[in-house]
């Protein structure tokens, strides 16, 4: 390795870090459920949403949505002339994120939007994510019981 | 050339002064037992995991397992080697006031089993 490249790889690694410590709080808002975190952490720059959704079952309108979400949020890089997909730029254990301890949305939020609530089913996954916000606070406590 | 490592140099002082604290948090936090700071210190990119495991009184699979989840963490690099991958510390711990347990306090017992590893981390690990 020529100095120039342990420079440069020094240079990095502090970067990383000090990067990846400054994006905690923000990640902690945006990573903030299970699903959200698997998807980030298939971001390799290669998987298409094709098979992402494949992989997770998630819809790609919602992938979608989510990966312009990180990108805005400073955690993902958009697609370029060296990655053909989104990059996740840091690892979920640099953000200091255990995905073992994330809250799963969709299903759960919908049978306790039906059943709890008394709330009609609604399939359409925009509003699932609506109703999941509403009634997350309830679902915590749900599950705190 | 030599003008570009000069100001290489100069970024890297400066961005080590601006970012030591939270490499330092990193590294406390991430190395919390005398065994996985050895075992780090030892990373340098030419010993492999049984050489090293073999210093630090462990098996050759908690270096690799180790290994693994401080590269997902940052603060080691993986090179090819022939035969596999092998991992290079990012940061020298004396840089930050840590201090590097001995080898030689480490190997005694290291036959029959690791010989810092306290029973905590035995539950840790399973």
């Amino acid at each position: 390795m020529s100095e120039m490249e342990k420079l440069l790889n020094d240079i990095r690694a502090y970067l990383r870090i000090s990067a990846a410590a400054a994006s905690k709080m923000v990640a902690k808002d945006t990573l903030n459920t299970y699903e959200k975190a698997l998807i980030y952490n298939k971001l390799d720059g290669k998987i298409s949403q094709v098979k992402i959704e494949a992989d997770t079952g998630i819809p790609q309108t919602t992938i979608s949505r989510w990966l312009a979400e990180f990108v805005q949020a400073g955690l993902a890089s958009p697609p370029d002339q060296y990655n053909s997909s989104h990059k996740a730029l840091f690892t979920l254990q640099e953000l200091g994120i255990d995905i073992g301890t994330l809250k799963k949305r969709a299903k759960t939020s919908q049978t306790i939007a039906s059943t709890s609530q008394g709330l009609p089913h609604i399939p359409d996954t925009s509003q699932q994510s609506i109703i999941q916000k509403t009634l997350e606070p309830e679902k915590r406590g749900a599950e705190n019981g | 050339m030599d003008e570009q490592i000069a100001i290489l140099k100069e970024i890297l002082k400066w961005i080590k002064f601006a970012g030591a604290k939270e490499v330092k948090t990193v590294l406390v936090t991430t190395l919390d037992t005398e065994q996985k700071r050895l075992i780090y210190h030892l990373s340098d990119g030419d010993k492999g995991s049984l050489e090293i495991a073999k210093a630090a009184g462990t098996s050759d699979t908690t270096v690799r397992r180790y290994w693994a989840s401080w590269a997902r963490q940052g603060i080691v690099e993986a090179l090819k080697v022939r035969g596999g991958e092998r991992y290079k510390k990012s940061f020298e711990l004396e840089d930050f006031g840590i201090e590097i347990p001995q080898i030689k306090l480490l190997v005694q017992s290291s036959e029959s089993k690791p010989a810092i590893e306290t029973k905590q981390e035995r539950l840790n690990e399973q």
